[in-house]
């Protein structure tokens, strides 16, 4: 009974935190308890076509996305084109909540080790074959394989039993990912997680293979090289037509996809920044997800273009290398900046100072996350600290935005006496130069959070790659770890909240701010992406 | 001249080698490496940083994967891409033609407007026509080509509305009258740019060659002014203004880089760029074999050229 009052509670809880909801006529989700085990079956039953897949949309990304292999990921823009052409398992709409893809219903085993996902019977792969559950797993298998180098995704199996922590398999413990039969596939995990960061982990990179054209041919040897990747055949709404590699992929309407998709071709094109408002005005560009915050008046103004603010917001933040910036030190250079001014005067008043990853306008930030400067404060610390003015910490920012916040953070820490030198680089230089040592600071954004309280971990994780404030103590993980297991969702709240203040306590990197994010779309365009990656690309829709 | 053709030919040899060993050993100093780039997206630990480093070949000094990376071209590989996962050969297949399209369009507008301004700047010193000439050169020399690239977008696309601001086609159309219409303002953007030196260029030689005797000579032999310009002093002229035109042929293979950035043009500028940024060291090696050959080439071809217009050369 206990537990499912405690089931219950987390279905009441918000919205968008366990539940898939609803959106709009296509995408609805209903859910029920059992005893031992929790269901949430999709209502997402295909509408039928109220009229044929017509017009085209050309949607402008200002970041090249790699390759169409799902798994090789070179930075999250990547998702945007995969989405469209492979299948996941659910997929989020504008408000950030999951919605049925794949997935038609599931169950959650062992509080959060054992995952049963019950797969949509009516998804088939572009050239007509069904996608079942022996597709996914030849995809996990195949990802898994050792022979398998160079992947960003390898990241992705590394959760599941029978694989190493490098997403690996490992051939002495059974694989933790197994079809058990034509439509039902289990997940078993090393660590518990609670449903909705399961959903969020594996939803969204988690695509199947077309076992029957690659079964034999595509080896962990030849994954990567494999020429199935430069006209690959997929199962998403939208169907490969052609592509020039990192600038445009063509796409056409899936015309059996289970949704009713709306536009007849996608285009996805990599556009400037630079003249990205200007072909969004002149309609050489349908839609983008990328405005630049200086381009917003301009695009307000301009007739017929609709500009939507997203439902998600980019965590602006530095790293500061923690062996060399004592606790009080980073607590001082947080208290000295005026993210204030920062986000009134170069982020156009268009973001809430951060001190965490976790937006204080989140359901899940109960604790007071108010920026306050405190010069007299920082001093105090850093006097401490035992702080020699004379030290210089050289900061790298990407020469975007970021250069100007970091003029801002000059200023400001040269009033407590701390001297910051600025370099002006490119982003893998910055990673690089942070990782060897060269620079003490650097500025990076991040515009891939949801819902997800712990989608920061990767950053505050001793022996990660990506971990460039070189933390190197298990308290946030082990925060982390307790988080992703609650399956209650009051415990989980108040795990949350235990992470925030250990954040505001540590302050292992430093927050600048949440900046919103725009999307800006031509006259052409009826409904179009929100968010920059996972939208429901099938209720897209144009004039002509 | 075989004998000369084939003496060029193996002095190009070291000298193509020397190309690609500086950019490869320079792309490789670059701080950050394809290997970082990929861990950028994922959680990597140190074990499947190292697989990755390994698999990458960037566990092996400098100079071997140096001599790997030319026993495959050699063999005709040039290897993959690390960010886009394609053989950097089809990348280069698919940017190529768009690049040469764009430059090659607009280096012969450059010519063919830059050789007449030039002529008549020389022909009628410190007139209007010579100030006029003298503004384009240095509107073209001294200009930032993304500054008349977004100029060009705002009147031309935005506010005139009469020409498309990005890309090579509109969706579903492959016309030629389409694809003309993108062509336009980029090409017109990289004539300007490239007029400058070539009027410039064409101004001195002619108004250089106009005060030899022979000029002289062909005037009192009552031949006309034109014919005195254009077969006489033009002709002389020709060897620095092709040398000017010569000097372009790297920028008509590896692409007018930042113009194909502002327009979205599928060309070599944007896919090296992109190399660049993501220390995509197949493609940026892949893209500097392409332009140094092409530069090799062209010169090999200037030189016989150079025998054509000035005999006196052949004769030495």
């Amino acid at each position: 009974m206990k537990k499912l009052l405690s089931m219950m509670l987390i279905l009441a809880m918000t919205v968008g935190l366990l539940s898939a909801c609803g959106n709009s006529n296509q995408s609805t989700t209903a859910a029920t308890t059992t005893a031992n085990s929790t269901t949430q079956s999709g209502g997402n039953e295909t509408q039928p076509a109220a009229t044929e897949p017509h017009g085209t949309m050309v949607y402008a990304l200002t970041n090249s996305w790699g390759s169409l292999n799902p798994y090789h990921i070179v930075n999250y823009t990547g998702t945007n084109v995969h989405d469209k052409l492979w299948e996941t398992l659910y997929s989020i709409d504008e408000e950030g909540n999951l919605v049925n893809r794949s997935c038609e219903s599931y169950e959650v085993q062992e509080d959060g080790k054992v995952y049963i996902i019950h797969l949509r019977k009516d998804v088939k792969w572009h050239d007509g074959e069904p996608v079942t559950a022996a597709d996914w797993e030849f995809a996990a298998r195949l990802l898994a394989d050792p022979a398998v180098t160079g992947m960003a995704g390898k990241t992705y199996p590394a959760n599941l039993s029978g694989v190493d922590a490098s997403g690996n398999i490992v051939e002495t413990e059974p694989f933790g990912l197994v079809a058990t039969d034509d439509y039902t596939l289990k997940f078993t995990l090393d660590n518990p997680l609670n449903y909705n960061l399961f959903m969020l982990n594996y939803s969204r990179f988690y695509h199947p293979l077309p076992k029957h054209l690659l079964d034999g041919k595509m080896t962990g040897a030849n994954f990567v090289e494999n020429e199935f990747w430069l006209n690959p055949v997929g199962c998403g709404p939208f169907k490969f037509v052609s592509t020039t590699p990192g600038e445009e992929v063509v796409f056409v309407a899936n015309e059996n996809f289970y949704y009713h998709v709306q536009i007849k071709n996608l285009i996805i094109r990599k556009v400037a920044a630079a003249s990205l408002a200007s072909s969004i005005i002149s309609g050489d560009i349908d839609c983008t997800t990328a405005v630049d915050l200086n381009d917003l008046e301009e695009l307000r103004a301009a007739s017929g273009v609709t500009v939507r603010k997203a439902n998600q917001t980019e965590y602006v933040y530095c790293h500061i290398n923690n062996a060399l910036c004592s606790k009080e030190v980073r607590q001082a250079i947080n208290l000295a900046i005026d993210k204030q001014q920062i986000i009134n005067t170069v982020l156009n008043g268009e973001g809430v100072p951060a001190e965490t990853p976790i937006n204080p306008a989140s359901p899940l930030c109960g604790v007071d996350c108010t920026s306050t400067r405190d010069v007299a404060k920082a001093k105090e610390l850093l006097a401490a600290a035992g702080w020699d003015s004379n030290t210089v910490i050289t900061m790298a920012t990407p020469s975007d935005f970021r250069e100007d916040i970091a003029l801002i953070m000059q200023q400001n820490l040269a009033e407590v006496g701390v001297q910051l030198k600025l370099v002006s680089c490119d982003q893998t230089a910055m990673q690089a130069g942070l990782k060897d040592g060269t620079y003490q600071m650097g500025m990076q954004t991040w515009g891939m959070h949801y819902q997800n309280p712990t989608y920061f971990q990767i950053c505050q994780t001793p022996g990660s790659s990506i971990n460039l404030s070189f933390i190197d103590y298990d308290d946030y993980a082990n925060y982390c770890h307790q988080i992703d297991a609650a399956q209650d969702s009051t415990e989980l709240y108040n795990l949350v909240q235990e992470y925030i203040k250990y954040m505001l306590e540590d302050m292992g990197h430093i927050g600048i701010a949440h900046r919103n994010s725009y999307a800006a779309w031509s006259a052409n365009v009826i409904n179009g992406p929100t968010a920059s990656s996972h939208d429901l690309s099938w209720e897209w829709t144009v004039k002509d | 001249m075989l004998k000369f053709i084939v003496k060029r030919i193996l002095i190009s040899i070291p000298i193509f080698l020397c190309i690609t060993f500086a950019v490869f050993v320079l792309s490789n100093l670059a701080p950050g490496s394809p290997a970082d780039v990929i861990a950028q997206a994922g959680n990597l630990t140190e074990e499947a940083y190292r697989q990755l480093e390994i698999s990458l070949g960037l566990d092996k000094p400098i100079y071997v994967r140096y001599a790997i990376w030319l026993g495959d071209l050699l063999k005709g590989y040039f290897g993959n891409s690390t960010t886009l996962y394609a053989p950097v050969s089809y990348l280069i297949q698919k940017r190529i033609g768009p690049s040469l399209l764009l430059t090659g369009t607009s280096i012969v507008l450059a010519t063919l407007l830059a050789i007449p301004l030039g002529v008549i700047a020389a022909c009628k010193p410190y007139s209007a026509w010579d100030n006029a000439s003298s503004v384009v050169s240095f509107l073209g020399v001294s200009l930032p080509s993304f500054f008349l690239c977004l100029v060009g977008i705002y009147v031309f696309s935005v506010k005139l509305a009469i020409l498309p601001a990005s890309g090579m086609h509109n969706p579903g159309d492959e016309s030629l009258g389409d694809l003309l219409r993108h062509l336009l303002l980029p090409s017109l953007i990289v004539c300007v740019l490239n007029m400058g030196s070539i009027v410039k260029q064409t101004r001195g030689a002619v108004l250089e060659v106009l005060g030899e005797d022979y000029i002289k000579t062909a005037r009192s032999k009552g031949l006309k002014e034109k014919v005195v310009i254009i077969k006489h002093a033009l002709r002389n002229a020709l060897i620095p203004i092709v040398t000017t035109i010569g000097m372009l042929v790297p920028m008509l293979v590896g692409g007018a880089v930042v113009t194909e950035q502002c327009f979205g043009w599928p060309g070599m500028g944007s896919l090296m760029i992109n190399a660049i940024s993501t220390r995509d060291y197949n493609t940026i090696m892949g893209c500097t074999v392409v332009i140094s050959v092409s530069v090799l080439v062209v010169n090999l071809l200037l030189d016989i050229l150079y025998t054509y217009l000035d005999p006196r050369i052949k004769k030495g």
